[in-house]
């Protein structure tokens, strides 16, 4: 089972491999509605491109296995793929920057991305942001010990991950084993500054109890932070099956398993978990992917988006990203 | 014709057309579609369908609800092809049963019916995986060229695939397009392909970067200028099936349910009686088989696209 989830990871990568080469990503740097966003995109966007392919060119070597999955899904993308996957990585920085402009300039803050896969937010946020104090990537065993390979082989990765020395960790933990994991992110990390925890289809593949000790263990721990999570949710309007038939078909064709996806089928049922936490007063904020395109993209952008390939079809990007959400709790601020 | 009937027979079965018999099918169909007009007559009572996708189970199952076409009447609607994953035998069987019965079916030309949409779509790769040569791919491009742009019902129902074009405001004028190519980026051929009714006051943008949004206006304009009653398009997913619009001027009917075998819509056909009275026909997706593996899903396949 937990090779079933790990794979997803694979699913991610060769998502984000189709988008740059389609050229829907990095974004340029007018892509967001809010002008202020835009300046911090472009830093953290900077060499995104290169710092994916050289992982892929790097993965190659690495293994043979993992990259001949990514190269099959990378073949022939469509546009409804490449839609979503900026969408969602937009829509993560996005929220994360949001909050990282509350700070006072010059704070010392953190950023952990738990089950990071092969996810390098990591690099994008250390080299874009000198006063992150420390980065940290922990995801399963053999996830984390394949990415520390990639980025242990000599090239220009390996160059910026010494240079960001001990700001960045990787580590392995199993987010089920709560008290492993908290020791090891306490071992690093200071539960007083203010700190983004980062969930990107990570929560989905967990049970209900599992991601509830973890979410409402992380807010009791540290005072100030963000959570930033996106996720599928099943949809609960009459007669929406989006969310059956997406758990069937996951099951049918890879045994994957998605054991809330029904459970927090809305946006509001989403968020209930950061809202169980009752010792932590947050501030909850969830939105779909769709909502985000119509009312964070610019015009323009939409525009330039249009031109990268033929979108045949509206209502099948609506119905979509209307099941996929980014939530955004903050406390302690 | 016996060569027909036995290739009814394994499309149905979903076994593999040899590429001679395409060919040759193609070359058949591409004599009869050079004798129709762009715009080509058809009487009452008759069905109209939808986008099909390459769903061939559910093309089945739209043959079998709708009386099936030994007894009735169809006009299809475009995008025979592509996201499926029976895209060829979808096409196969409707080219077929048009060289069967060439008076009860109608063929109208989708967005998806070209070249350069079905090499990003899945229909190209479908033909890869299947023949492992692009052969087969070509005999069905160079037939597309020649389906028709539309349809006029009982003189009064106007069918194409997306919409209406700015360039063009008689049904007259796309009689004189020069249909027999591949479909351009622009003007009206592309245009009545890939345009959408939405609520808009004038000719707009099209979010699809081809064709354009048209509203209420343009409807009525077109309805009066050409003496009909009813705009019957496809090209929109529908979650339930068909949608009229404008007091009743426009409906799309959608015809691939469970688009995509994950969006959780269900299709319709459309039958329209000698008194021109609509009758919408609702159908859902064949269930796939458990056991045995997925009749319907090959596993090969890796084309069911989620974010995970």
């Amino acid at each position: 089972m937990d090779r079933i989830i790990q794979q997803t990871d694979n699913d991610a990568f060769s998502s984000k491999i189709c988008a740059i080469e389609c050229k829907y990503l990095p974004p340029p740097q007018d892509a967001l509605l809010d002008a202020r966003g835009n300046k911090d995109i472009q830093e953290l966007y900077r060499g995104f491109a290169q710092m994916h392919n050289e992982y892929y060119a790097q993965l190659k070597e690495e293994s043979r296995n993992v990259y001949g999955r990514i190269r099959r899904m990378t073949r022939n993308p469509f546009p409804v793929m490449n839609y979503g996957t900026y969408l969602r990585t937009l829509a993560i920085d996005t929220t994360a920057l949001k909050f990282l402009e509350g700070i006072p300039q010059g704070t010392e803050f953190q950023i952990v991305n738990l089950g990071c896969g092969s996810d390098l937010r990591s690099l994008q946020y250390l080299g874009a942001f000198p006063s992150l104090k420390r980065f940290v990537d922990i995801d399963f065993t053999d996830a984390i010990e394949l990415k520390g390979r990639i980025l242990d082989r000599p090239g220009p990765l390996h160059t910026l991950t010494e240079q960001f020395g001990d700001r960045y960790v990787i580590f392995e933990g199993d987010l089920r084993e709560l008290k492993g994991t908290m020791e090891k992110l306490q071992s690093v990390l200071d539960p007083s500054l203010p700190t983004v925890f980062i969930t990107e289809c990570v929560l989905c593949y967990m049970t209900d109890s599992d991601s509830q000790q973890l979410i409402t263990t992380i807010m009791e721990t540290f005072s100030h932070a963000l959570w930033v999570s996106y996720d599928p949710i099943g949809g609960s309007a009459p007669g929406d099956r989006f969310g059956t038939i997406m758990k069937q078909n996951l099951m049918d064709s890879r045994n994957l398993d998605m054991p809330t996806l029904l459970q927090y089928n809305s946006k509001d049922n989403f968020a209930t978990r950061w809202e169980n936490c009752k010792t932590v007063k947050s501030e909850v904020n969830v939105r779909d992917m769709w909502d985000f395109l119509e009312s964070s993209i610019t015009t323009k952008e939409k525009g330039r988006l249009r031109s990268l390939q033929f979108l045949d079809e509206i209502e099948e990007l609506r119905v979509m990203q209307s099941h996929y959400v980014i939530l955004s709790v903050t406390w302690g601020c | 014709m016996m060569h027909i009937d036995r290739t009814i027979g394994l499309l149905k079965q979903g076994k593999h057309v040899k590429e001679e018999a395409v060919y040759s099918l193609c070359l058949k169909l591409q004599e009869l579609l050079m004798a129709e007009a762009n715009v080509t007559h058809v009487d009452t009572p008759v069905t109209i369908c939808g986008d099909i996708h390459g769903q061939l189970h559910d093309l089945l199952t739209l043959f079998e609800k709708s009386g099936g076409v030994e007894k009735t009447r169809y006009v299809f609607l475009g995008d025979f092809v592509d996201r499926g994953f029976y895209s060829l035998e979808s096409f196969l069987l409707l080219l077929c049963y048009k060289l069967k019965y060439p008076d009860r079916i109608t063929l109208i030309r989708g967005n998806h019916e070209t070249r350069q949409i079905t090499k990003v779509y899945g229909f190209y790769d479908e033909i890869m995986r299947k023949y492992g040569n692009s052969n087969v791919w070509r005999y069905c491009c160079e037939a597309f060229d020649y389906i028709s742009l539309g349809a006029v019902i009982g003189n009064s129902i106007f069918c194409v695939h997306g919409g209406l074009s700015p360039d063009v405001a008689t049904i007259d004028g796309i009689r004189a397009i020069d249909r027999k190519q591949e479909v351009p980026h622009e003007g009206a051929m592309c245009d009545l392909l890939w345009s959408d009714p939405d609520d808009v006051d004038k000719w707009s943008m099209s979010p699809r970067g081809a064709g354009y949004l048209f509203g209420q206006n343009e409807v009525n304009q077109f309805l009066h200028t050409n003496g009909v009653d009813l705009i019957a398009r496809a090209h929109q997913l529908v979650m339930e099936g068909y949608k009229e619009m404008f007091d009743g001027g426009l409906v799309t009917v959608w015809s691939a349910p469970n688009y995509c075998y994950r969006c959780g819509n269900v299709a319709a056909v459309l039958r329209i009686e000698d008194d021109l009275q609509r009758n919408y026909t609702i159908f859902e997706a064949v269930q796939p088989q458990d056991g045995g593996g997925n009749a319907i899903i090959p596993t090969k396949k890796s084309q069911m696209d989620y974010f995970l």
